[in-house]
């Protein structure tokens, strides 16, 4: 008898620690579905649901160049897995993509020796780590990404972090990303900091920015699928699966971060400095929205 | 009234009237013209980017907005309006408050509207 109440005992306070443990991420993990919900639905059938998805794009285009049904995998793709056009160009650029310089000259540093003899290796002797971050640090309670993670290796091995805006870093996060290809994003929400770092993180996402009064919604959810003169817009679900990514325009490797500066500028406010809390709990919720998609960095855009 | 002065007198009233209508016709043209510079300047209205307008010849318009040749119909009040502000009317509108966050002048929105105007008939 006692044996069973210390059994009964002993099952539910297991179950409790897996509940609470798991308790913290349950809005996120509604949001995260609910975000493939609507990305799901808006691309099966364009054409059949334009009156509300797409109420001023003509229907001849979508015919021409709209890819669909696209199916849950394919977001990890951006433009590329709705619009036809981008597809093509990535495709012929990515022949010889113009990444892999950079992904050699990435894995280079990586492998380098830092003057006491270790190297990034020592710190991450499994380079595929690209699918834990950004994570939840619950000692410094903060949101570490990957470029934090590098620096702070260099740090505590006697090193100078390395500048942010610098290539260097997006190199050295390119060979670490192509070596974790193929796993799926799995970002945790550990503790209630953690989901207080999330939800920071989406009021970001849904801010009014700049004179033009834009938030990231309005073309990375319900914009997206259409186009800004010739840019198509890119899905919210997805979103950083291929990051760092070369970009054509900086003619460089760079970061999620660095993209996602453009974009602020682009609503005409200034945007948060590199690696500022606001963009690392902004990455931090962006890359749990993609939890489930698989790693496919770096990669190439316009 | 001698009769000369009254014929000097018609007669720089007939050439001032003139002159306004000339002025007038002249505007036109330039407040056409500034509307298509505000229209497609990217640091000003840059309507293009979202919208497209029927008779414009503008290469790859943007389709976040609506045709705006749609809307010809409607008063010039409907466009500044919107163009003002349009959260007045839509609290979410993705389209920008342009006139009341200072990207364009009152005399740019009213060129703008000339610039549609022209543009669709
Ligand atoms: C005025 C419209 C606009 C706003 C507002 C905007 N973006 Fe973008 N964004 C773009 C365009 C255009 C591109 C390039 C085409 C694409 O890939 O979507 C882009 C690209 C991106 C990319 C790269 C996608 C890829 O596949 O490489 C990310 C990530 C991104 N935006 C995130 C954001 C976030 C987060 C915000 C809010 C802070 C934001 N954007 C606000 C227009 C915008
Ligand atoms: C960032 C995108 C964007 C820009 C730039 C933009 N618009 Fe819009 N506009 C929209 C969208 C989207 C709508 C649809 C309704 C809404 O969201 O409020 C709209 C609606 C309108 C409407 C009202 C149509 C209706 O449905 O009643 C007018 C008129 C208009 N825009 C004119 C302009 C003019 C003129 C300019 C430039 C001076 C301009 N817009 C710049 C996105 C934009």
């Amino acid at each position: 008898m006692l044996k069973a109440i210390e059994k009964t005992i002993v099952a539910s306070t297991v179950l409790c620690a897996f509940l609470s443990a798991g308790a913290f991420d349950v809005q996120a993990e509604k949001d995260r579905l609910a975000m493939q919900n609507y990305f799901l639905t808006k691309f099966s059938d364009p054409l059949g649901k334009s009156a509300s998805y797409f109420p001023y794009v003509d229907p001849e285009e979508i015919k021409k160049d709209y890819i669909y049904p696209v199916k849950l995998e394919d977001f990890a793709h951006g433009t590329a897995a709705w619009y036809r056009p981008t597809k093509e160009q990535l495709a012929e650029i990515n022949e010889f993509p113009p990444y892999e310089i950079a992904l050699d000259e990435g894995k280079e540093l990586f492998y380098k020796k830092f003057a006491n003899g270790k190297s990034y290796s020592d710190c991450f002797p499994n380079p595929a780590v690209r699918d834990i971050y950004p994570l939840f640090d619950t000692t410094k309670k903060e949101v570490v990404t990957l470029e934090v993670a590098i620096n702070e290796c260099r740090v505590k091995n006697g090193e100078n972090p390395l500048k942010y805006e610098q290539d260097d870093i997006a190199k050295i996060m390119g060979y670490m990303a192509f070596e974790s290809r193929g796993k799926p994003l799995a970002i945790k929400i550990p503790t209630k900091e953690a989901m207080q770092a999330y939800d920071d993180g989406k009021k970001e996402f849904y801010k009014q920015r700049g004179y033009f009064a834009l938030n990231c919604a309005e073309c990375h959810i319900s914009g997206s699928g259409q186009r800004i003169r010739a840019e198509a817009l890119s899905p919210t679900l997805g979103a950083v699966t291929h990051f760092p990514v070369y970009r054509l325009k900086w003619g460089a490797i760079g970061t999620l971060q660095r993209r996602l500066q453009g974009c602020i500028e682009d609503t005409g406010s200034l945007a948060p400095k590199m690696q500022s809390k606001e963009l690392r709990n902004l990455e931090y919720f962006l890359t749990y929205m993609s939890n489930g998609l698989k790693i496919d960095g770096p990669d190439t855009r316009k | 009234m001698p009769i000369k002065l009254v014929i000097a007198l018609s007669c720089t009233a007939l050439l001032a009237t003139g002159m306004v209508a000339a002025d007038k016709e002249m505007s036109k043209d330039a407040k056409i013209k500034l509307g298509e510079a505000v229209y497609k300047d990217i640091s000003r209205g840059n309507c293009l980017a979202c919208h497209t307008l029927t008779g414009s010849g503008i290469e790859q318009e943007g389709n976040m907005g609506p045709n705006l040749a749609n809307f010809v119909g409607l008063p010039d009040e409907y466009f500044f309006n919107k163009i003002w502000d349009p959260n007045v009317d839509t609290p979410n509108s993705t389209m920008p408050p342009l006139g009341r966050n200072l990207r364009v002048t009152k005399d740019e929105i009213d060129a703008v509207i000339a610039y549609i105007r022209y543009t669709v008939k």
